[in-house]
């Protein structure tokens, strides 16, 4: 009967979302996009993969190209979209392009490094409230983050940046990345988020730049090492082994990309290039040449048939759902996106373990 | 719930459909609001569009019974509850 209304609270009805989540599957909704509004960054993080590779000499698009991307994915179903780069403060257009994808009624998260939000990012935030603002954090202190960016300073505009934020009731979350200059400071870093009142995740995986610059893969911590830190924390344990058995033997079929990439996700890069998603290179289309409808209907329906090799020792694999199995990631390190990476696959094997033993009391 | 009173939707709020499903996103308020993401079902839909301040609750009513397969004691009463959940959430105002 109840013909009055269903209410998601931020999608937290599992139900509801669990039933949304298998018809825009079927149906192959681009419900989930990110936009990289630019490749400049005011920052040089020593680990990023989205360093310098060229790309910034061509044209970024114009702020009405970026508004009518934003129209056009509104119209083939997008719902979460995230603002990323780069540093996407940096443009000056951000406000109008922040503000369009809101009044269009999308759920709008930002990424950021926190060194940018003025007054005007501020007072915008205020009247139009983001569904999330992600900022990373590389160290606990001034000397340990602004190691990681190499800009000195970076660390204080971050933090007034979080309370500012956190001040206005928004939803921040903070994340970072695990790695050879900062792992002394976990969990100190763990312990400042929880101290500012924010949610806090991080990730071991280092993987070389877009451009095939391999540098940021010498910061990699230890595989044991990285899965201590991750484990030692009660709660994120708790979560991992929930996740597991919530999802065992949902990845068991045999296709190489059996994620969301190009199946419910996009990325579009400052150029207009679409891609199934932020990792994945291997299909494209432009939208200064296509429509997103066009492009999406077309471009990624090939590489979403191809086959994992029978030799690939991911196919099979109890670990491939905690390992942080990515093809994209494959190819940005071995060349291959069928030749897993060595490193991922220890930590997965060793999460598993972990997770395995302690379970049953070992 | 009075038959003769008229509501109006709240601006701020945009209408999206996805997946087969209508859903209200909320656009501006507090940060708490982000989170109240509404999916309606045909019916809710169906009053949600008519909550533009011309029409009574009563006409409303009327209009889903020769929509919907039911009758007028129970439309009023889920129409009733509907804007009430609105009113709570503060998407729709009461007009004097």
């Amino acid at each position: 009967m109840i013909h009055g209304c269903e209410q998601a609270t931020g999608m937290d009805n599992d139900r509801f979302r669990r039933e949304l989540s298998r018809r825009v599957i079927d149906r192959r909704i681009p419900f989930t996009g990110s936009l990289a509004l630019t490749h400049c960054c005011n920052l040089a993080c020593v680990h990023c993969y989205a360093r310098e590779d060229g790309s910034a000499a061509v044209p970024e698009l114009s702020t009405a190209e970026w508004l009518g991307i934003i129209n056009e994915i509104k119209e083939a179903g997008c719902l979460y979209l995230l603002l990323t780069g780069g540093e996407p403060l940096l443009r000056e257009d951000f406000p109008r392009i922040y503000r369009h994808a809101k009044e269009s009624g999308f759920l709008v998260t930002v990424f950021t490094n926190g060194t940018l939000v003025d007054a005007g990012i501020l007072d915008l935030f205020s009247a139009l409230p983001p569904y999330g603002v992600e900022i990373s954090l590389y160290g606990a202190s001034a000397a340990v983050h602004d190691r990681v960016t190499g800009v000195p300073g970076s660390f204080q505009m971050m933090l007034q940046a979080i309370e500012a934020l956190q001040a206005q009731g928004n939803h921040v979350r903070l994340k970072s990345v695990l790695m050879t200059l900062n792992s002394d400071d976990f969990p100190a870093i763990e312990n400042l988020a929880r101290s500012l009142g924010v949610k806090f995740r991080f990730d071991p995986g280092i993987f070389p730049a877009l451009s095939g610059d391999s540098g940021p893969v010498a910061l990699r911590v230890p595989p044991e090492r990285a899965v201590d830190l991750e484990m030692a924390d009660a709660a994120r344990e708790r979560e991992w082994r929930e996740f597991l058995d919530q999802f065992r033997g949902s990845r068991d079929g045999d296709g190489l990309y059996d994620c969301g990439s190009g199946l419910n996700t996009f990325h579009v890069d400052p150029q207009g290039w679409v891609y199934p998603c932020l990792m994945v290179r291997k299909a494209r289309f432009s939208l200064l040449k296509s429509s997103f409808r066009e492009g999406w209907e077309q471009a990624f329906n090939d590489f979403r048939k191809v086959v994992a090799p029978d030799g690939m020792p991911c196919r099979g694999c109890d670990r491939k759902l905690i390992c942080g199995y990515c093809p994209g990631f494959f190819t940005m390190e071995n060349g291959s996106e069928s030749i897993p990476s060595e490193y991922m696959c220890r930590i997965g094997h060793l999460r598993f373990e972990k997770l395995y033993s302690s379970a049953h009391g070992g | 719930m009075k038959p003769e009173a008229r509501y109006r939707r709240k601006e701020g709020i945009a209408g999206r459909e996805i997946a087969g499903e209508s859903f209200l996103i909320p656009v501006c308020g507090t940060p708490v609001d982000m989170n109240n993401i509404f999916v309606m079902n045909p019916m809710a839909d169906f009053i949600w569009q008519r909550l533009d301040g011309g029409k009574t609750l009563a006409t409303i009513v009327a209009e889903i019974v020769e929509e919907f397969d039911v009758d007028s004691d129970r439309a009023g009463e889920d129409a009733g509850e509907f804007v009430t959940r609105l009113l709570q959430n503060n998407l729709v105002e009461a007009l004097p």
